[in-house]
Parts: structure tokens; C-alpha cells; sequence
């Protein structure tokens, strides 16, 4: 009876070890996807900025805050954020905008924040075919990053999982 | 400890440093490969310092060593 209670314990013992590490290694990968996730959304916003722009002549503030609500995610959220800050009855250019915004969200993807740094500087002073130009370049260069980004999280990822259940499993093993 | 348990438990190890070290080398980072690898070694070398320490007591009394 003893020796059933002290294997069963051992069993249960070891599952949760190795549940612990897989949970770990899992929680790692998701932070890892999540920036990837984090670089599609920005994709989708500035092609929907693009459109706001170029085709329904949309405000700039207004057309950041709808791009923002399309995309979703942090990284829209600091749009949305950044179109409700910017604009002429705010006294405000969309760089400094952003900089507030920043100071209230933060995305987890620092490329596609620099990006939107970058066009931000850009952004308000011409007319909409200027901006439109901007923002074509700053779709090119999320492209390349989310490609970039796209292999590199899968490999990560893949890493993350499988260090975390062997890690647990070699853990169980020693203490059994 | 029994000594089948032991010999279990190290192959269980191996294993899994093997698939490991296979793993993060397909990740490209072969370096901490390596480092898992060590460890491993390492793991096991503790799992079986006593039994090396009563091999070498065993030798010494056997043949009268001082």
C-alpha cells in the first residue's frame, strides 16, 4: 500500500515538473509570436491608412484612428491613441502625438515602432499624395521585417517549446 | 538506490540531452548546444560520483593499496 502511495506520488510529481517546464517553454514561445503578430497588425493598419487616405480623403487624425481600430492589438491601440492626440484642434503634429501615445502604450515590436516613428516625422505636412508615398515605403519596409521576423519566431518558437518540456522532463528524471 | 535505476535514469538523460543538443543546433545556435550537452555531463557525473568513490575504495582494498 505504501510503495503504490510513493510511486503515485512520483507519478504525479513528475507530470506536474514536466507541465511546469512545457508551460514555461509555451509562455516563452507566445511572447515570441506575439511580436510577429504585433508586425502583421501594423501591416494591415498602414495598408488601411493607405486606403483612408488615398481613396475616402479621410483626415489624417481620423484616418489614424480608424487604421488603429482595423488593426487591432497594441500596436493599434497607439494608432487609435496617436489619431485622437494629433490634429489641428489638439495643436498637436502626429510625431508629438506619438510620443504621447508611447508614453501610454507600449507595442511589442520595437521594429514596427521605430517604422512608425519614422513615418510619423513624415506625416501632416504635405498633401495626401505625399503621404500616401510615405506610407507605400513604410508598408515595403514592415514587409521586409515581417518576412525577416516570420522565419526567425518560428525557429525561436520551436526552441522555446521543446527547451521548456525536455528541461521539465530532465528535472523529473533527476529528482525521481 | 538500486544500480538498474541508475543506469535507467542516465540513459533517460542522455536522451533527452541528445534530442536537445539536436534541437538547438538546428536553431543555429550551436554553441548553447553545447553548453546543454556539458551540463548534462555534468548532471550525470554528480549522479555518479559515489558510486566511483566506492569503485575506487573497492580497487584499494582488494588489491592493498594504502
Amino acid at each position: 500500500m505504501t510503495h503504490t502511495m510513493v510511486l503515485a506520488a512520483k507519478a504525479v510529481g513528475s507530470a506536474l515538473v514536466i507541465a511546469a517546464g512545457g508551460l514555461a517553454g509555451f509562455a516563452a514561445a507566445r511572447r515570441v509570436e506575439a511580436e510577429l503578430r504585433e508586425v502583421e497588425r501594423f501591416e494591415n493598419a498602414l495598408l488601411c491608412l493607405s486606403s483612408e487616405i488615398s481613396y475616402a480623403l479621410t483626415p489624417l487624425p481620423e484616418a489614424l484612428k480608424r487604421a488603429g481600430s482595423a488593426a487591432g492589438g497594441e500596436i493599434g491601440t497607439l494608432l487609435a491613441r496617436t489619431g485622437s492626440l494629433a490634429g489641428l484642434s489638439n495643436r498637436r503634429s502626429v510625431s508629438r502625438a506619438l510620443d504621447l501615445a508611447l508614453a501610454e502604450v507600449r507595442p511589442q515590436s520595437p521594429k514596427a515602432v521605430a517604422i512608425l516613428k519614422e513615418l510619423a516625422a513624415n506625416l501632416g505636412f504635405s498633401g495626401h499624395k505625399e503621404e500616401v508615398r510615405y506610407i507605400e515605403m513604410s508598408i515595403d519596409r514592415t514587409r521586409s521585417v515581417r518576412k525577416e521576423l516570420e522565419g526567425e519566431c518560428r525557429r525561436k518558437a520551436r526552441l522555446y517549446r521543446y527547451l521548456g518540456l525536455f528541461s521539465g522532463a530532465s528535472l523529473a528524471i533527476v529528482l525521481l | 538506490m538500486l544500480s538498474a535505476d541508475l543506469i535507467f535514469k542516465i540513459a533517460g538523460l542522455a536522451i533527452i540531452v541528445s534530442v536537445l543538443h539536436s534541437v538547438i543546433k538546428q536553431a543555429g545556435k550551436e554553441e548553447y548546444a553545447w553548453l546543454v550537452t556539458l551540463t548534462g555531463i555534468i548532471v550525470v557525473l554528480t549522479l555518479v560520483t559515489r558510486l566511483v568513490s566506492d569503485f575506487f575504495q573497492s580497487v584499494k582494498s582488494t588489491f592493498l593499496l594504502p
